[in-house]
């Protein structure tokens, strides 16, 4: 493995978060990550629900096995076509973007 | 993902939470947006459990890799996706889900997770001795958990598993 002090750094600061404090930093990136690809999705420009649902999960499971990624399309464009489903939900803003 | 997990309880499966999202219970924080959630059945049994997720969610068939089956379901709402993972049963697969921690999380509340031990075999699995992310994960648990680390059932199972030579590498650079 490469040397990398400054990950070894950061690494240990993250092993000296309280276990409450690590998945509370997850979930901020978690949450800030999906913010950041719903504005991706926004600056791509029109898109049908279908299209921009596989454009979020393309982005957010760029891992997802190709048979996943076919079933998951074919079920999104089903639903839509048959007006049982309108895309997905914008997350809300991050809180501390909302107190600035 | 809550509700995810109430279904899965009310189907009366047994599960627990893998990979990153446990990882960060045990001082490694990586950043995925899927949640790993190990189930106690085996591949090939997810068209019951699929049936209870149809409703709100898009459903994604078994894939069978070897030993286990991985499925998913991506919530209709919220995008949030998680992967389901059946296994072969096996002495170790038992053991883990024995083992497995009733954790409180500050997203999912109080969550069943993966042990440290079981993490860290499971990650040695995964890494097939090449995934050099999974590989310096091992590193970071084995530092960071050294004193809680329960050795006699890591080498126990590395054994069995076919990575004790992985987990001496690991050992070798920590």
């Amino acid at each position: 493995m490469r040397p990398d002090p400054g990950r070894d750094i950061q690494e240990a600061m993250i092993a000296a978060m309280t276990l409450e404090r690590r998945t509370a930093v997850m979930t901020q990136l978690r949450h800030k990550g999906m913010l950041l690809v719903w504005q991706q999705s926004d600056e791509h420009g029109p898109m049908t629900e279908p299209e921009r649902a596989m454009f979020l999960i393309d982005r957010l499971y760029p891992e997802m096995p190709h048979q996943h990624r076919a079933q998951f399309q074919q079920r999104f464009t089903a639903l839509w076509e048959a007006g049982t489903w309108h895309g997905f939900r914008r997350p809300p803003p991050f809180e501390a973007d909302r107190d600035r | 993902m809550r509700d995810v997990l109430d279904r899965l309880e009310a189907l009366g499966v047994r599960w627990y939470i893998t990979g990153s999202e446990a990882g960060a219970c045990y001082g490694v924080l990586r950043q995925t947006f899927d949640t790993d959630i190990v189930l106690d059945r085996t591949p090939g049994q997810f068209a019951t459990i699929a049936r209870a997720f149809e409703h709100d969610h898009a459903v994604a068939d078994e894939i069978i890799f070897g030993d286990f089956s991985m499925a998913s379901v991506i919530n209709r709402s919220t995008t949030e996706k998680a992967d389901l993972i059946l296994r072969r049963p096996s002495a170790w697969t038992d053991s883990t889900m024995n083992r497995r921690q009733w954790t409180s999380h500050p997203a999912f509340g109080w969550v069943w997770v993966s042990s440290l031990e079981d993490l860290l075999l499971a990650k040695l699995v995964w890494s097939e001795g090449t995934s050099e992310l999974q590989l310096r994960d091992c590193g970071i648990l084995l530092r960071v958990n050294r004193d809680q680390m329960d050795h006699t059932y890591l080498d126990r199972w590395a054994l069995a598993l076919g990575v004790q030579r992985l987990l001496e590498e690991v050992r070798g650079a920590t």
